[in-house]
């Protein structure tokens, strides 16, 4: 069968679009295979992890039941609650302040903030681990390491993120506006708060949610700074794992995560919802204009 | 906006205590020998230099590049050309995409290396319930996949980044002047999106060279790479622990993040790679 040039571009075109969706799905595979064992895993009778024996609740009831399990668990959400707001506040002010400098020390800046977002997370975790235990020195407080330097620490990796969300916003954020504002009887105060902030909103809310991200999911540094007595979730896994030093299932471990993955979908859903038709009404308000 | 420029020196303060200050204690605990972190007794010494550079480490320094470089390289074959599919994608569908590369980043990092690592297991669930029988549970290749698969959104994401800030009339343009897809592409396309190749580089090699969990876990300690050695030197309990050896090795390692640095200051001085 002769195929004219234009058949044959489209058969073209239609293999290759299949060929990327089939190399898509793949990566989608590799993504979220080890996941979907997880979630299989936490509804598993077989608590070895081994087979599937049959579907079963119980790893849900008895991780409320750990009471170590549950200390770690607080200790991530309180963290993360807590350095998600200092960081977002104290970001956001950074983020203005850096904004407002000259362009050289603007630039100076940005390298400094960028020193946390680039390092090994070991070299953080060991340089906090040191400036933690010279402090405790000087005050002499030998035992400092805790939840607080935990907390300290999650404030201080997060900050950059929020820095990094909130400028380039800032940057688009029009001069003559802020002028306005000020030529309208406002101070320098009430125009950040009701003209400044509420224009990079979209930033602050990007930030906060790294925040949020990176520090619920922090490994290293909270290992590094936490000290022997105070543990997150994921120190509990890496003591357990250290403590049998087998390739271990734990299946309550599983079914925690799985409410956590369940609860980042919803959530991730609704946000996409809510934007998605924030934008649809905005096209219909400018069509109105027009 | 010039009067919030106050802002910022309470920042300044904040980072130089928390990043420069420990960097000169390092600094200084590299040139000492020095029981645990008392500085009376401690003195001038380069014992931290001759402990570091011996075979054991040196092994480790060559492991750490080898399979960190090796995952770097098989993010880049397979994120490049995700990112590429993505930035022509429908806008709304692009949305949704990225979302999905977020998501596994909500699944604890060590629950998700531990359970790769137990279906390359010859015996257990992927037998028993697949039929599939793989067998290279804490091998090398193990602790790479483990790598690509950990961290490959962050090679997708700077480069989505940039190929997206692409500017479609320089497309556009090369094809009316005569270029094909491929020419196009090549001229056009990649040397514009390099920048973001560089940054997913950084973001990929840096955390796999200085992993410790993930060859931990994997291997259960029989890989080590440089991250194993300072967590060993840096142990609050154990015997090995040496904080000069740890500190130096640490600023072995700042000085390549200072290069990386001083690369994404070159390429992005605004950071937007960086997310």
């Amino acid at each position: 069968m002769m195929l004219t040039p234009k058949q044959k571009r489209k058969m073209i075109g239609k293999t290759n679009t299949t060929l990327k969706f089939l190399f898509l799905a793949i990566v989608l595979f590799l993504l979220y295979f080890p996941i979907l064992i997880i979630i299989i895993q936490s509804f598993n009778a077989n608590g070895q992890g081994t087979d599937f024996g049959g579907f079963t609740l119980r790893w849900y009831q008895e991780l409320f039941k750990d009471e170590a399990l549950v200390q770690a668990i607080t200790n991530t959400i309180s963290v993360a609650v807590l350095a998600t707001i200092f960081s977002t506040v104290l970001g956001t002010l950074a983020a203005i302040g850096i904004n407002s400098l000259n362009k050289k020390r603007r630039r100076k800046m940005i390298l400094l903030n960028n020193v946390p977002v680039l390092n090994a997370d070991v070299v953080t975790g060991v340089s906090l681990f040191f400036i933690f235990k010279f402090i405790g020195i000087v005050i002499g407080n030998e035992y400092i390491l805790g939840y607080w330097t935990m907390l300290i620490a999650h404030i201080f990796f997060c900050i950059p993120y929020v820095v990094l969300s909130v400028l380039p916003k800032l940057n688009e954020v029009d001069r003559n506006l802020y002028d306005a504002a000020l030529d309208l009887g406002c101070t320098p105060r009430s125009a950040l708060t009701k003209v400044l902030i509420p224009s990079i909103s979209t930033g602050v809310l990007t930030g906060m949610f790294l925040a949020f991200t990176m520090s619920f999911d922090d490994f290293v540094i909270s290992y590094m700074v936490a000290g022997e007595e105070v543990k997150n979730f994921s120190m509990w896994i890496y003591a357990s794992q250290k403590q049998s030093g087998r390739t271990l299932a734990w299946p309550k471990a599983y079914a925690y995560n799985t409410i956590v993955s369940v609860l980042a979908i919803l959530i991730l859903v609704v946000y996409n919802v809510i934007t998605a038709r924030k934008q649809k009404n905005l096209r219909k308000d400018s069509l109105k204009c027009v | 906006m010039k009067k919030y420029s106050a802002f910022a020196t309470p920042y300044l303060i904040w980072m130089l205590v928390l990043t420069v200050v420990p960097i000169i204690l390092m600094l200084a605990l590299s040139f000492m020998e020095i029981e645990g972190l008392v500085f009376s007794t401690a003195r001038f010494s380069l014992s931290a230099f001759e402990k570091t550079f011996k075979r054991e480490y040196l092994i480790a320094f060559a492991q750490s590049i080898k399979l960190a470089g090796l995952a770097t390289l098989f993010c880049v074959i397979i994120g490049y050309p995700v990112a590429y599919i993505i930035s022509h994608l429908k806008i709304a569908n692009r949305f949704s995409f990225l979302l999905v590369l977020l998501l596994p980043m909500f699944t604890n990092l060590l629950l998700r290396v531990n359970t790769i690592n137990r279906l390359l297991l010859p015996e257990g669930f992927m037998k028993n319930v697949f039929g599939i029988s793989l067998n290279f549970s804490g091998t090398e290749a193990a602790v790479v996949l483990v790598m690509v698969i950990v961290y490959l959104p962050f090679m997708i994401f700077p480069i989505y980044t940039v190929l997206e800030k692409i500017d479609p009339s320089l497309i556009e343009a090369s094809k009316d002047l005569g270029a094909n897809n491929f020419q196009t592409f090549r001229q056009v396309t990649l040397p514009l999106s390099l920048r973001g190749v560089s940054s997913g580089v950084i973001m990929v090699f840096l955390p796999c060279a200085t992993s410790f969990t993930i060859p931990y876990i994997v291997s259960r300690g029989n890989i080590k790479l440089i991250g194993n050695i300072i967590e060993e030197k840096m142990g609050l309990t154990n015997q090995l622990s040496d904080y000069s050896v740890g500190s130096l090795i640490s600023i072995l390692i700042l000085v390549v993040v200072m290069g990386a640095l001083y690369i994404i200051s070159k390429i992005d001085a605004e950071g937007e790679t960086l997310l």
